[in-house]
């Protein structure tokens, strides 16, 4: 049963991890995009204005695949543990 | 620094959309019968960090579209979502351990700006008269900044 236990949770933080791996996707992306944007109001400063705009927009948008893994993170370490415990002792009980 | 007019309208409208969102979320709970007191305060939380974000993401954004290189614009963008990433764990963790807070109440409210900012996005996109008037805003910027200048020389 201890062992069981101990599989679920080691389990659980082993897959939190691996979700946090999809942090890195947004960091990268916002960034090519405000580069991109840099060079877009270089070559034409008037529509900054609305190229600002859209990039907040794109970068919120963006930002949320981030937040999905940690969702799921925190989910697999905070919420998963008691309740995938509790079924294994609803099972063996 | 003084912060930019299209970021302080934008995050006016996350601000909004935020409140309605947490309304009905409220209401979602109220309905399924797991309202009480965490719920509020794990809404104002979440809600709260969410536009703070946001704001802190725009700030950057003024700051990197300055930068005439590319790549110091990059860099700038990378760490400060980092470092926002970094408050957002830090928060839905104290979520998940303080039980004065609702953990999916923290956690429900970070989502909110996407659906502002498609719904948004949505709205730009129908009416042109939106984009003429960021346009509009810029050049009156440029042309203020250009007095500036001149004034200096």
């Amino acid at each position: 049963m201890e062992l069981a236990i101990g599989i679920i949770l080691g389990c659980c933080a082993l897959g939190a991890g691996i979700a946090m791996i999809a942090g890195i996707g947004p960091g990268i992306g916002e960034g090519y995009a405000v580069g991109q944007a840099c060079e877009a109001i270089g070559r034409q400063p008037e529509c900054k204005g609305s190229v600002t705009s859209t990039m907040l927009m794109g970068c919120a948008i963006a930002e949320s695949t981030g937040i999905y893994a940690l969702v799921i993170a925190i989910l697999l370490i905070f919420v998963a543990p008691s309740f995938l415990v509790g079924v294994l002792q609803g099972a063996v009980a | 620094m003084k912060v930019d007019k299209t970021i302080k309208r934008e995050s006016m409208y996350l601000l909004i959309g935020v409140v309605i969102l947490s309304a009905i979320m409220e209401a979602v709970f109220l309905i399924c019968g797991a309202f009480d007191y965490t719920v509020i305060l794990g809404n104002i939380l979440g809600g709260g960090i969410a536009v703070l974000n946001f704001f802190l993401m725009g700030i950057t954004l003024q700051k990197s579209l300055i930068d005439t290189e590319l790549k110091t614009a990059e860099n700038r963008m990378k760490i400060s979502q980092s470092f926002r990433f970094l408050m957002l764990i830090i928060v839905a963790v104290i979520g998940g351990v303080l039980p004065c807070f609702n953990i999916v109440a923290v956690v429900i409210p970070f989502f909110f700006p996407r659906i502002v900012m498609t719904i948004r996005g949505l709205k730009i996109k129908d009416s042109p008269k939106a984009n003429a008037e960021t346009t509009s805003e810029s050049e009156k910027d440029i042309a203020s900044s250009d007095d500036e200048g001149g004034d200096n020389e």
